[in-house]
């Protein structure tokens, strides 16, 4: 996992897990330009689980080469004990993202068919500051 | 046929009907599907078995409405049984489905062919509620070889597998052992007898199919079920079986499919004693 932004001790931490380059570097630029401290993960095995732990917000693919991010999601839950919210972020369809997401234990889901604003817009009440 | 033809067509081939998707309960398995008189075909699998019939996971393009004869086996399960039946629906890649959801939904023929009985035999004794099954011996452990070079992917099985232990609280315990290399699974199958196999192709040193083959030729492993998983496609699929895999699934492998054959390997095993 690479650290892609370190300008604010305090600023919101989002973990970025999909293992399409250019979906990473998409979603990155958008978070960076919120703000955020984003790290990013082509692999669910580059996961750190102190990071994890420590984010704000982590987004999830799903349709991933090694592993589906919805089985992802309820390792983080189940044995990581992670408490942070966490979004699928998938080109699954909706039906199918929604009733994955809800047994995996995510917070929300996101299509990518509807676009990076999409996510944007849905995730942003929780990197607010207080 | 027009476009708007074609896409009714497309339509009404992709999903199972209505009336069957109410009427069938279905229980998921996995098991090996071999098409009979088509040696050109590598195996497929089952992901789900009702009374009416079963769902195939394949690329095949298996034309709606046709007959098709298939052997359906699992080492410990099913002895290879076959049936007829009829292509009934066909879920393609343009369906806005997961790859895991492509296949073919297949009708038993009406009657009671020996082999259709033996199939729903199965599924009569993956149905029975566990409170029939006595607790095994306290000894008894079933035991899972995971090769697998991918860190995370390791800990999700073990994670699976401890949830699977936990629900499964008076029955064998399940230990699942890990190897990173080729050369350590072998080294694990030397000193145990796992009930079961999964195998990564991609692992350093040996790949996953020329493990298949070494485990093929131990006389303690030649009916152990193997698994092999991969993201090679059609290509490391052929070969797996060809060396003797019993079922290939291209990663990633949805757990639960998994886990559930697991369980049905192991309450078959209870119903037996």
């Amino acid at each position: 996992m690479s650290l892609t932004n370190t300008r604010a001790q305090h600023a919101p931490k989002v973990v970025l897990l999909d293992d399409s380059p250019t979906v990473l570097a998409a979603l990155r630029m958008r978070f960076v330009k919120l703000g955020c401290d984003v790290r990013t993960a082509s692999d669910a095995a580059q996961l750190n689980p102190d990071e994890v732990r420590e984010a704000t917000l982590i987004v999830v693919d799903v349709q991933m080469e090694q592993v589906f991010g919805d089985d992802v999601v309820s390792l983080l839950r189940e044995s990581w004990n992670v408490t942070a919210p966490i979004y699928l972020y998938s080109s699954v369809p909706h039906e199918e993202l929604e009733r994955r997401g809800r047994a995996s234990g995510a917070t929300g889901f996101v299509c990518k068919a509807d676009g990076v604003d999409a996510l944007v817009s849905g995730v942003a009440h929780l990197l607010e500051k207080p | 046929m027009g476009d708007q033809g074609q896409e009714r067509a497309r339509t009404k081939s992709a999903q199972p009907p209505a009336s069957e998707r109410r009427s069938c309960t279905r229980v998921s398995v996995l098991l090996r599907v071999e098409y009979a008189a088509r040696e050109d075909l590598a195996a497929d699998y089952v992901t789900d078995l009702g009374e009416g019939g079963l769902f195939i996971r394949t690329d095949v393009e298996l034309e709606v409405g046709s007959s098709i004869n298939v052997s359906l086996s699992f080492p410990g399960l099913l002895e290879p049984t076959t049936f007829e039946g009829v292509v009934r629906w066909r879920r393609g890649p343009g369906d806005a489905v997961t790859p895991d959801q492509v296949g073919v939904g297949v009708m038993f023929l009406e009657g009671r062919s020996e082999g259709k009985q033996r199939v729903l035999g199965l599924l009569k004794d993956l149905q029975r509620p566990r409170t029939e099954l006595k607790p095994a011996p306290a000894s008894g452990t079933f035991r899972v070889l995971l090769a697998e070079d991918n860190s995370f992917v390791c800990e999700l099985f073990r994670h699976a597998l401890l949830k699977f232990q936990a629900e499964l609280a008076d029955y064998p315990r399940h230990d699942l052992v890990t190897a990173r290399t080729g050369q350590e699974a072998l080294r694990a199958l030397e000193t145990g007898k796992p009930d079961f196999i999964i195998l990564d192709h991609y692992l350093p040193g040996i790949t996953g199919c020329a493990l298949v083959r070494r485990i093929r030729a131990m006389p303690d492993h030649d009916g152990t079920p193997i698994l092999m998983i991969s993201t090679g496609g059609s290509e490391v699929r052929r070969e797996a079986l060809d060396a003797g895999a019993t079922l290939f699934m291209d990663k990633p492998v949805l757990l639960t499919q998994l886990l559930d054959t697991l369980r049905a390997l192991i309450f078959k095993e209870q119903a037996c004693h």
